[in-house]
Parts: C-alpha cells; structure tokens; sequence
C-alpha cells in the first residue's frame, strides 16, 4: 500500500519552485549518495549486493545531518554535497532508528560545517497550511524545492521498518524519490522530513513530523538510541452500545477493550485483557479508540508515542466494573526486530554437513519467494505474526531453520526440510544458532537427528561422515566461514 | 467391430473421425443432461444461477448407464437422450460414489433401453491401441487415444488413492465421461480433460465399484490415511535400525480415527504393505503400472472392511500389524476438502452469518485459493486442515456481518474463526445454536481465535431473536439455521 521512496530511483518531474526563506535553507540542505553493500540472507557468507542511492539531509544543532534511516541504510560509505559545492565529504552514521525512519551522519571532517547554519525546528503544521519541501529528487544535482498544503495528519504505517506505525503529515507537495531525508519548511523553520509516497494517491507525499523526530532526538540524547517502547495491547472499539453495558460503562464513559496482551511488553502483569482503558496521559479515550490531540482526532497511540522507554503512562481503566487508575512503564518488546525489515546487520548462519542453519526472520522469510507471506510454509507465518497474539501463555522467542541444502554425499538423500521450524536437534531444544552448534557439536551418538516441530519431520546425518565433509562442503561451494554470530 | 478395428490406425491422423451411423458403440452410449444449481457458499441459504452441463454414460448390464459422479454435483434435472437427439427422458440417480468418482443412472420411461446395448468391459486396463467415443454435432466420432502414464489421484478425500490413466488423445474439449476402448472393449471412461491429456477412470476400479453396488450393502473404498516421508537416507535408515540398502518410508502421521489411526505409528518404517514391497520413495511394483505410489494399495482389490497386513520396522524390530482398512468421509477431516450434496450448514444470529468451514467455501478464492484466502484461514488450512481433535471436528467461520444497529461495532468483521459462545467451546453449528439458549447475565458472548481485530462479539441476548427476525427481514433471509445432517 504505502511505498517506501527508495533513494535514488526515480522519474523527473517537474516542480514549481518556491523562493521565500530559501536562501537560508539552501545552505543546510544537503545531497547523500549511499554506497550501500547488502548482505544475503539466503547467501550469508558471500558479499552483498553493493551500489548507490542518493537522498536528501539537513544540518541540524551539534554539527550534525539529519536524514530519514532508508538513506543511510547498509552503507559501506556516505558522501554528502552541499548545495553549490561540487567537492564530496565523506560522513558516518552516528545513530539510526530503523523504527522511525530517521537517522544521524556526521562528516569526518566536520570543518566544511563552519559557516552552515542549523535549520531550527518549529511544531506541527496546520492543516491546509503551506509547506515546502527541499531536496535533491531524482538525485538531481542542484537543490529543488516544491509546495503544497498539508492535507492530511494522522497515524500512518512506516514502511521502511513494516511493523511501526507513527505521527505523519500528508502533503500535495511533490516527494519523489531522492527528496527523502530532505526538509519541510514552514516560515524558515523545519517543520517536517520528507519519507515515503502511497502509489494509491498521486502526488501525495509525507513527511515525519517534528513530534516523531523530537522523540528520536531526545531519545538519542544519551548516546544510544532505544527506540520507541511497545505496550504490548491489542484493542476492541466499543460502538457496540451491549459490549459497553457488559462492561459496567455508564452512559457517558467511553473507551476500548483489551483484546490481547502481548507477554513480555510493558502492560504486562498492569494490565488485564477485558479492560476497558478510558483515558491515556490524560486525554479521554473515545470508543473508536482515538483521543483529542492539538485540535485533532487521532489513535491514542499518538501519547505512548510520545514517551520514552523507562517513562510513565497513567491510565484509566474500567476492570470488573470497578474503576482504576494504573501507570505503565513503557518498555521494549526484543522479539520484535525480527518482525521486521532489518537492516545494518550482518546475517547469522551455521553450516554443517550441507545443511544450512540460519534464525528465522523477516528477512529469512523474504528469501522464500517474493510472495512469502502466501508462498511460505505457514508456520513460519504463524509463529511470526499470529501466534504472540493468538496463545495467552505464548513467550515470544527466536527459532531457528534450515534454509536450504548444499548437496553432498552425506546429505543428498536424506530426507531434509528447509523452511520448516526446528524443534529439537540431538534431543536438545534448540531455537538460536549458537544452540544448533552446540547441539550438534557436543553429540556423541551415530546420528544427527533434527526433528521439526510441526507435521513430525526429521532429518538425519551420519554424524562421523558429516565431521569429515564439512571442510570438503565448505570448499566446494566456496564458503569461507562454518558460521556467523 | 473388428473390421473397423484394423482399419484404426490409418483413421489415426484426422482429429476426428466419424464412424458410421450404425457402428455398435452408438447403442453403448448416451447422452446425459443435467441442470445444477452450486450454493452460494457466501450467502448459504440461497443457490447460484442454475446452468447446464452435458456429458455422456456407457451403457451397461441392468439398464444403467455408468457416468462420473463429478458431473452429477448439484443436480436439479437429469435427462438421457438417446444417440444424441431428442426426446430427452427423465433420469435418475441409481447409485453414487464421489470418493471414487463413479456413479450410475437409470430412468423409469417404457422402452428407452430398446436399442441400447451394455458395452464390453476389458478383464484389466490394457492394450494396444485406444480410442475413445463422443458425439459431436451427433455424430459418433472415435478419437485415437495414446497412453500416457498411470498416476495415483486424490479423490475428494485427500489421499484417498486411485489409479487414473493419463492418455494424449486427438478428441477436443472432451472428459465428459468418455468410453475409452481397446479392441472393441471398455478400458475405462474420462473424468478430465486438460489439453490433449485426458485422465481416464480405468475398468479395474469400474469393475471394483459395480461388484460392491451388486453387494447386500455397499462397503465403500478404504483410504490409508498416512504421511510419511521418504527413507532414502542410509542415516536415517541406520537411525531406525535397518542395515544396508534403506526401504520402506518413515511413517510422520496417521489421519485421525482413519484406516492406520491405532495401528501405524510416528517413527514406524513401513516395510511391506498387504505383501507389496514399498521402497524408499513409498512406491511398489504394480503388476500392470510399474512402481506406483503405496496408496493405491488399500483401494486396488480391497473395500473398506477387509484387514490388510503391514510389515514394518517398530523400536528397531520387523513385526505384522493388520490394518483394518476404513471408507473415510470427507466430513471427518477438520476442513473437509468437500462437501458431496449437502448443503452448508449455517447459522444466522443477530446479523453476523456463521457457518462451517470448508474447501468449497475457502474455492470462493478463486483457482489459487491456498494462497489468496484471508491470512489467517491460509494458516489454518495449511497447518491443520487434515487434523480434526476430539474437542474440535469443525471450525466455524464468521463469513459475514449484516449491518443494523444491533450489531453496531461490528460491521466490517469477517473471516473469523469462533472459539466459544457464551464460554462453551464450539466446533459445530448444532453447538451454537444450543449455546445461544444459555446467556450470560443478559448478553450473548462471542468469542473468536484471537487475531488481528476484534476478538470478541458482545450483543444483548434480551433483543437477539427479535433483531435476528428483523435483520432476516431486511436483508431477505428466509431461512436461520440449517444444520449439519448427522
């Protein structure tokens, strides 16, 4: 649906140029050509593919640039131009929230920063208010600028991570690829980072607004970036008048349901499923599941949103008809990286005899086909995305697959299954790669026995035979390592 | 007959060659015509548009003429003309089997088997050349017909195995239930055609199917109801104990309360079936097809009811179990693969439609259905579409939710599968419906499989008959419930 605007990639449209307040712009709006190298799940001991995409930044305080994390995404290195200077400076990543699409280079040299302004941020635009948008489309080399009303704001998926859904700004005002990362600028100040375009709405862009990037920048303020915490809560609207009266909610009092608590997120042993949340931060909760925020109707995620991991939520609750007020300390929910689109790490794998181990993923799952959501074995789907929601007790944890079979004598006629989930291998309940090795390594028996955990597969290896071709495996099919960690 | 016979071969070239008016085989043939009406499995108690199809049965002994069952399926109307031209003559069904695909027709009206003559069965599915016979603009034509290879098909229950006879043959848009004949003699009759590949019902299991219709009660087919996996792997083989060259194919599932259930068991190697060898690869050697898969086994020369040996290979010893071989209902797998002229059983309840999962209803999909149903039904039915439990025989699916303001809240929920109403589990409409009768303080609680959205349906239980009449009313519903035949 939404379609991340990748860098670099693009048709030339035209733009209608804007010039007020552009002079002080220009100078801090600057082009990054991203020479990435993504690795392989599928090959996770070859090089990646390698190439450049190019985007837009902005200098902001600190000497820093500030840029959308797609930009800057699996670089093997960064160059920045700024505007009317043809020379290139080299630059880093300094942090990157995958989660929010935002991200900080510095250069190496931060002298070519004297004299070039900090671009100041202002807050959320008003709605049919005009904005403009800087940046190098299409990775053209001059800066371009275009303007548009702010159409829409409202809670929107982020598609760079696929699991987060954030403040957004919907703009008229012309984002194609290349202008990612650049700003949006209202009365000279940011009000806005350009991101992603939907291709079921022509010349539609949006932009992260300064509400999402102020909690990136605060959160890094300590050096790390955590991320933005998960309650952990599947929700019911309440228009139901029945669901409202069999919650002991008076006439008045609005709210949703607790269909399902994530376990290890931050409402967990707060919170109960049936409870009726009524009010967050402060703000009353309307049965459709939104609250009134700055003049505006939007999900009451748009207030966790807005804290940091380790802070307080307060809330209202309605439970067994008593009414409550509880705090929730927000938190990370770690199962859920791999959920997503991962990016800047290098691929974990085990080989041995042939057979090569690697964690199951989003990424892992994107090798089985393009179609993967359809075309895999369903219990991966439902292990990843259905069964944290569906089983009460369920703690969400990592697992691990075969991926695929390098042929050889030891292997090539036994029975093997790849993409299938691994329950136990030796007997040992093994669910990360450092417990496959130590599965396998620590076996004495004739046989290596990997059993699955769904529809009663196994496989087995001559374990004296598979010791012995591991080097000779390696060798054939060029792969340098037995493993990554 | 033979005369025409040896002049076959050189009539091979022509896509279709017309036979004389009096040749033999149009006193075998006849044309049947059946008005059917689907259900609509989205709106289960009105029927699709009502349509044709016509297809031709074989003349056989006892005035009956021999068809495929598919062609039967949603019957309204079924006539017989006789060498293709009018009048059409009432018919009616005699006999059915839709797991094995076979079934038989006669009529009551004086006199239309004058003329007719039963054709010739073949002792097995053999010969030289084949051909079969059609009509086409109604005349006889005898398309030339060349074998192919011999494959184990599902039938409507899964794995229920059969063997069907590919052949590539010159007769265009045919598998309407073609007579295919080899020296004057009936092989077999064409369930499908695809191309030029037609796949062929071979005599064998025609003969099977007539001599169980002739006993004092039809036993039916039995189907194994295994998964296995191949024992190629000498690892694997030396794991379960067998030395040398691995066979036999490790047993990893047994159908619930089918043939095997109690008998096989997980991590069993299945050595020899009924004195057949099975080999690594679960094939044995046929006399007639070659190595085919081991299904074929519990159909080919046996009924549901007769007891088969199995050598297999248990905690590293050989020893005999006896498989006492069961016909299994497409009904008893938790989503049935189909459902043979019964109508869906449904449930409508205060606007939201209820009613039970199956194949037919996920086919709604399209071709590609596996992939294209709702996400989490494509979960469901790759993961346990063949595992029914004591607690649960039948999932029941939400299919839809007729707006009113009864049911506000809930409008756009769909494709969900209910768990328990009122707190009691659910696995057939006959619960629901008994659940209904038992509110709790005043409310009607539905809940559902957790899932992405709303998991679960409050509604006032003091208003829920009348809202139902009202919603029925609405939207034209003239029927609430209909539950499954049991």
């Amino acid at each position: 649906m939404s379609k991340l605007i990748k860098p670099g990639t693009a048709l030339l449209f035209v733009f209608a140029l804007h010039f007020t307040a552009q002079a002080q712009v220009e100078k801090s709006v600057v082009k990054i050509v991203n020479q990435y190298n993504r690795f392989s799940w599928y090959t996770p001991w070859a090089s990646g593919s390698t190439g450049g995409g190019t985007g837009s930044g902005f200098v902001i305080s600190g000497k820093r640039i500030l840029t959308n994390a797609h930009v800057v995404s699996d670089s093997a290195m960064i160059l920045v131009y700024f505007h009317n200077d043809p020379n290139p400076y080299p630059a880093a990543v300094s942090t990157i929230g995958h989660d929010c699409d935002l991200a900080i280079i510095e250069l190496k040299d931060p002298a070519r920063m004297a004299g070039v302004p900090a671009l100041e941020f202002d807050g959320l635009p008003e709605l049919r208010s005009q904005v403009t948008t800087y940046g190098y489309p299409a990775g053209g080399k001059l800066l371009s600028s275009t303007a548009g009303v702010v159409s829409r704001i409202e809670m929107q998926s982020y598609v760079h991570s696929g699991m987060d859904a954030h403040l957004t700004v919907q703009t008229d005002a012309a984002i194609n690829p290349g202008n990612s990362g650049g700003p949006v600028i209202q009365n000279g100040k940011v009000v806005g980072v350009a991101f992603q375009g939907n291709q079921q709405l022509e010349n539609m862009g949006f932009f992260i607004p300064v509400h999402v990037v102020s909690h990136f920048l605060t959160d890094l303020e300590d050096g790390t970036y955590d991320g933005y915490p998960e309650l952990g809560l599947y929700l019911a609207g309440l228009d139901s008048p029945a669901a409202r009266r069999y919650a002991g909610m008076n006439g008045d009092e609005t709210g949703v349901r607790i269909e399902h608590i994530i376990k290890g997120c931050s409402v967990e042993g707060v919170l109960q499923e049936d409870d009726i949340i009524t009010s967050v931060g402060g703000y009353a909760v309307a049965n459709d599941g939104t609250v009134e925020w700055n003049g505006m109707r939007l999900d009451f995620g748009i207030i966790p949103d807005g804290l940091q991991k380790g802070q307080s939520l307060p809330l209202e609750i309605i439970r067994n008809k008593e009414r409550m007020k509880v705090d929730v300390t927000l938190s990370h929910y770690s199962p859920l990286p791999a959920k997503a689109n991962l990016y800047d790490v290098k691929p974990q794998y085990y080989v041995y005899g042939g057979l090569v181990f690697a964690p199951l993923n989003r990424e892992t799952l994107k090798t089985y086909s393009d179609n993967w959501i359809q075309e895999a074995p369903q219990e991966l789907i439902y292990e990843t995305y259905y069964r944290y929601i569906e089983e009460d007790d369920f703690s969400d944890s990592p697992n691990v697959m075969i991926i695929r079979q390098l042929n050889h004598e030891v292997n090539v006629e036994e029975a093997y299954y790849t993409y299938r989930l691994i329950d136990t291998i030796n007997g040992k309940k093994t669910r990360t790669i450092p417990e496959v090795i130590e599965a396998i390594e620590s076996n004495t028996a004739d046989q290596h026995i990997i059993q699955f955990r769904y529809g009663e597969r196994m496989t087995a290896l001559d374990r004296k035979k598979a010791d012995a071709a591991n080097a000779e495996i390696l060798e054939q099919y060029a792969i340098p390592k037995d493993r990554q960690l | 007959m033979s005369r025409f016979l040896s002049i076959l071969p050189l009539l091979l070239i022509p896509l279709a060659v017309s036979a004389r008016p009096d040749h033999p085989v149009e006193h075998q043939l006849v044309t049947v015509r059946v008005t059917y009406q689907e259900w609509n499995e989205y709106r289960p108690w009105q029927k699709a548009k009502p349509s044709n199809r016509t297809f031709l049965g074989t003349v056989i002994s006892g005035n009956r003429i021999l068809v495929p069952s598919a062609y039967l399926r949603d019957a309204t109307l079924i006539q017989f003309e006789k060498y293709d031209r009018p009048p059409r003559v009432p018919a009616r069904i005699a006999h059915r089997d839709d797991q094995a695909g076979l079934a038989l027709l006669t009529t009551d009206e004086p006199g239309f088997f004058d003329g007719l003559e039963p054709v010739t069965f073949a002792e097995t599915a053999e010969g030289d050349s084949f051909y079969c016979a059609a009509w086409k603009s109604s005349q006889l034509i005898l398309p030339a017909c060349r074998w192919s290879q011999v494959k184990v098909f599902k039938s409507s229950v899964p794995y229920f195995g059969y063997a069907g006879i590919n052949f590539i043959t010159d007769l265009k848009n045919g598998g309407r239930g073609e007579p295919v004949f080899s020296g004057g003699k009936m092989i077999g009759i064409i369930k499908s055609q695809s191309g030029d590949q037609a796949t062929v019902i071979p005599v064998n299991l025609i003969r099977a199917y007539l001599n169980a219709v002739a006993m004092p009660e039809y036993p039916g087919f039995a189907r194994l109801g295994i998964d296995y996996q191949y024992n190629r792997g000498k690892a694997q083989a030396a794991y379960f104990g067998q030395d040398g060259e691995p066979s036999g194919v490790r047993i990893r599932g047994v159908f619930p309360g089918g043939s095997a259930d109690g008998h096989l068991q997980i991590d069993d190697v299945l050595l020899e079936l009924d004195g057949h060898k099975i080999n690594c690869q679960g094939d044995y050697d046929h006399p007639r097809y070659g190595l085919i898969d081991l299904n074929l086994i519990a159909t080919e020369g046996h009924y549901a009811g007769d007891v088969i040996p199995a050598k297999i290979l248990r905690n590293k010893k050989e020893m005999t179990v006896e498989i006492p071989l069961k016909n299994i209902h497409a009904s008893q797998a938790l989503i049935p693969y189909a459902r043979p002229n019964t109508p869906p059983p449904y449930l409508m309840a205060g606007g939201f439609v209820f009613r039970e999962l199956d194949c037919p209803y996920l086919r709604a999909w399209g071709d590609d259905w596996e992939k294209n149903i709702p996400a989490y039904l494509r979960v469901i039915n790759d993961m346990r579409s063949e595992s029914p439990t004591a607690e649960q025989k039948r999932l029941i699916v939400l299919t839809d939710v007729f707006p009113d303001e009864y049911n506000l809240g809930y409008h756009n929920m769909a494709q969900n599968i209910v768990k328990t109403v009122n707190g009691r589990p659910i696995d057939s409409i006959r619960k629901m419906e008994e659940a209904f009768q038992h509110p709790v303080d005043g409310f009607h609680i539905i809940e559902f499989i957790p899932s992405y959205g709303i998991n679960k349906v409050i509604l006032d239980a003091a208003e829920f008959e009348s809202a139902t009449s009202a919603i029925m009313e609405k939207y034209q519903i003239p029927q609430r419930i209909r539950l499954s035949e049991e």
